[in-house]
This record gives structure tokens, sequence and C-alpha cells, in this order.
């Protein structure tokens, strides 16, 4: 086929060159930091409810590649007072979802006069990430308190589904933990069992997990506000270690 | 046969270009190649402020293209960044964001904040979904305190209190996370980062020559250009011209060459080349 022979062009043919070609031509045109993978999360990130609030927690590991970018990275967004969302996947694309998202509900609770539900985030999270889903690459887990509902954890994965879950993980490491958190987990836990459960489970992914690692950050949400703890790598709890 | 080109256009993408591209690849006319530098950029906290240095190596593929390039770009009175990347992208996109810091401070009447700089260039940056090939350290003093905040090209930013980039920002960095420490004085702060940036500028290729440091604190802004120069030249120690008759002549054979005029032409000179030739 010929360009320059318009009667031969069969354009649907040619679409589909383009798109092989089209790559080819990244590569030669495009620095080597463009064809490199760009800054991402592989990360734990684990929320759970309990009897008055929700209990949240994330390793602090930033890689891009082999390299850690950021070995004490906040995981753990805040998007309001009482509203939490844990971000994996693209750093830069869960960062501008997470502002977005804090941006609209400052703006909805000004207008309101009321702190937002925890499931209005939830849904604003999930409208982004279905919206981008083939531009995107963000799983994310908003969790909060709100008056209405008290603690809620809603899962907002790759596609752009969402769902309240008693418990959520979402990260690379959250495939080692999957076994141990469906074990272990009972309704109403105290505040105190949810938070050994929550940080041994990350603790678990961050010793098996390569993407996953250094500190364990938590955080309490209840009807009081939020309870902030770091557990630094040499202080997590002991397990079982090849 | 009439042509395509004289038909209205259809409306939707057109791809014309990209068929021009695939025909020029075929021919083996390949396009130019992004300018990029290889780089050290580095930026420590310490009690008063930030220090930041760059070495000022500007590289074409294994060619030095300049040996005294600022990596260092203002960005206003109290914030500065260093670039890593693709020169042209550091340069151009600093240069925006001084200027809409600036008319932001107009406009406010006050010194702009370390965030409201992140922030732009981040939301700018992810726009452009990594195809700006700016790898920046933004730091900075402002009524919050001192930061150092790093932006990558897709637009993901982490502040932190130390921090290095570019193609020796690896080996910067692991002198920096050696001795790095909270509350350091000036002259320790400005000891490591110095360390660091000797560091990488002796071993990584794409870096060298001077190392150009800024310390800046609430108060004062020192700059040190360059702060030293690493692995100057120095002078020859011998000098090897090879004195005349060294090579001893033995014996001397001319000879006539016999040969037929086939075609002749005859050229003017131009008078600068008859000059050299002089």
């Amino acid at each position: 086929m010929d360009v320059m022979n318009p009667l031969t062009y069969d354009a649907e043919e040619d679409q589909l060159r383009e798109r092989t070609k089209y790559s080819e031509m990244d590569k030669l045109l495009l620095p080597v930091e463009f064809q490199q993978q760009p800054v991402s999360t592989g990360t734990t990130i684990v929320a759970v409810e309990y009897d008055g609030g929700v209990v949240i927690g994330a390793d602090t590991r930033t890689s891009s590649g082999s390299f850690v970018m950021n070995r004490f990275t906040d995981k753990l967004t805040k998007i309001t007072d009482r509203i939490f969302c844990l971000r994996s996947g693209s750093a830069a694309d869960t960062q501008a979802i997470s502002q977005i998202v804090t941006y609209q509900l400052d703006f909805l609770s000004a207008e309101a006069n009321e702190p937002p539900l925890v499931r209005t985030a939830a849904n604003c999270v999930r409208r982004l990430i279905y919206e981008y889903r083939d531009d995107f690459v963000a799983g994310m887990i908003v969790a909060g308190w709100d008056k209405k509902l008290g603690g809620q954890v809603y899962s907002c994965p790759l596609g752009g589904l969402l769902a309240r879950q008693p418990i959520s993980l979402g990260g690379s490491g959250s495939t080692y933990i999957w076994g141990y958190l469906d074990n272990n987990y009972r309704p109403n836990m105290t505040k105190q069992e949810c938070f050994d459960f929550v940080l041994k489970g990350i603790t678990l992914a961050i010793t098996r997990d390569g993407s996953s690692g250094g500190c364990a950050r938590l955080a309490i949400i209840d009807r009081d506000g939020v309870e902030r703890v770091d557990v630094l790598g040499n202080d997590l709890p002991k397990v079982y270690d090849l | 046969m009439s042509g395509i080109a004289f038909e209205q256009p259809a409306g939707g993408f057109v791809f014309d270009n990209c068929r021009r591209n695939d025909i020029l690849l075929k021919n083996n006319v390949l396009p130019g190649k992004i300018h990029k530098t290889g780089t050290t950029i580095a930026a420590i906290t310490y009690k008063d402020g930030v220090v930041i240095a760059a070495d000022s190596r500007c590289t074409a593929g294994n060619i030095i293209f300049d040996d005294n390039v600022l990596k260092i770009h203002r960005l206003s009175d109290n914030i500065y960044a260093l670039g890593a990347g693709t020169s042209a992208d550091c340069d151009f996109q600093t240069r925006l964001l001084e200027s809409q810091l600036e008319l932001l401070k107009l406009n406010q009447d006050r010194q702009v904040r370390v965030a409201t700089a992140v922030r732009k260039i981040q939301q700018h940056l992810f726009r452009y979904r990594g195809y700006i090939g700016a790898y920046l350290i933004i730091v900075g003093v402002d009524v919050t305190g001192s930061h150092i905040a790093t932006v990558h090209p897709h637009g993901s930013i982490a502040f932190l209190p130390f921090v290095a980039s570019g193609s020796g920002g690896y080996t910067s960095l692991s002198v920096i996370e050696d001795r790095y420490k909270e509350n350091m004085t000036e002259d320790e702060a400005k000891q490591l980062v110095r360390d660091a940036l000797y560091a990488s500028t002796t071993t990584d290729l794409y870096s060298g020559s001077k190392i150009n440091m800024f310390v800046l604190t609430k108060e004062k802004l020192d700059k040190f250009l360059p702060y030293e120069i690493v692995a100057a030249r120095t002078e020859k120690q011998a000098d090897y011209t090879l004195a005349k008759g060294t090579t001893e002549v033995i014996s001397t054979n001319v000879k006539k060459i016999e040969f037929d005029i086939v075609n002749e032409k005859v050229k003017a000179t131009g008078a600068h080349e008859a000059m050299e030739l002089a």
C-alpha cells in the first residue's frame, strides 16, 4: 500500500500499521526516562472497620523500577477531617485524584455547612477512577467516620468499582495477606484488637513483598478525630522470618 | 485520478504526519534526538535553611556540550529549583513558573510559598502526562519554614529532608544518606553537599566540571559559583613536541613521473582560502 497512490489506500489497515509503527517512532524520539516506569507505589494498604471507627494502615515505600524513591512516604492522605484515602498505583495519578477530591469536598462542605459523608468522598474518587480507567493506574481505599453511618471502608480498585466492605486491602503486598486477614477478622473488634490486626497484616506483607517496605503508618479514625501512629521498621511486631 | 488532497477534510483526527513519519523511518531518515543532560543535583535542609548544589556539565550523547551550565534556576527571591532531565524542559518550565509566581506575589502582596510553587508545577506536569521531561527539585524558605520537594515528570511529588537526583543522584544520595543528621550547622551542611557532589562528579561520566552551590535561609542567599572546580586540568608535565631531525634520513630518491593531461580545470580561489594556504 502506498500513501502517494490514494486508490490503494485502506484506512483500516493503515491505522493498524500506525499503531505499531508509532511506538517505534516514540522510542526514537523520546529520551530514556520517558520509556521508564513512572513513579509508582508498589504498596500494601489495609483498612478495617471496628466497633466505633476504622483503622487504616500502609507501608511507606515508593519505588521507580528497582529504586526506592522515598522510604518514608505517607500513603494515608487526608481528604477531610474525618476522611482519609489510601493510595496504591501510580503516585502521580493517585496524588492528583486525592487533591481533586479534597478540593471538591472542601467546596461541598462549605456549601452544605456540614462535614461530607464518607460515601460521598468514595463516590468522588470512584467517578475519577472510572472516568479515566483507560489512562489512570490507581487503586484506592476511602475510609473514615461520619455521623450517619459511623466508621466505613470503601474499596475502589482499578476499573472503577465501588464497594463498601468491613475490611479492604490493596496494592501488590495485599496478595500475601488475604488469607491471614480473612482468617483472623472478626466483626466488632475493639480499637486495640483492630490496630494490632492491621499492623500485623502490614508487617506480614512487608516481609514477603519486595515492593512494600520501610515502616508502617497507621491511623485510627472515630467520633473523636484522627489518631496517627507511625511504627518504625525495627519496631514492627516479630513474625517468622527466613 | 484526482488527488485526495483536493477533497474537503471529513473531520476527526488526521494522521498524515504519522504516515509521513513512517515513510521517513522506512528511508532511514531518523528524527533528531532530544537534548538531554546527565546531571547531579542535590539539596539538604539544615538548621537555618537549605543548601543546594548542582554540577555544571551539559552532555549530548558522549560529547560534553557545555562545561559551565547553571542548573540552579530562580523561581522567586525565596524559592529556587534544580533541574535534571531534558534541559530545554527544565529551563522553560522554571521560567514559566517564575513569571507565574512573580505575578502571584504582586497580586497578593505577599511572599509566595514553596507549596504553591510545587502545586503549580505538579498540576502542569500532570496535564502533560510525563512528556515534559523535567525532573525538578524545588527548595525554598517561607513563613512555614524551609522545604525541599522533588517533582517527577508524571506529576508526583514528595517533600523530603534531603534529596539527590539526576544520573549521578544515586551516588550523591548514598553519601548524604550516610552522614545526614537533623539540625546540622551551615558548615557541616555545605561540606556534606560538597562531598556528595564530589563523589558523583568523579564517578558519573555525565556529571562533572564545577560544583555550583547556593545556601538559602530566611535572611540571606549565598551563591558559590563555583564552589569548587572538580578535577581541573593542570599544566602538562612534559613537552611532547619532537625535535627536528629526530627521524634520521638514511637515503633520498627523486623520480620523475610521466603523465598525460586528460582534463584541465582552472578554479579561482577566494581571498580567505588563499590566506589560509599562505
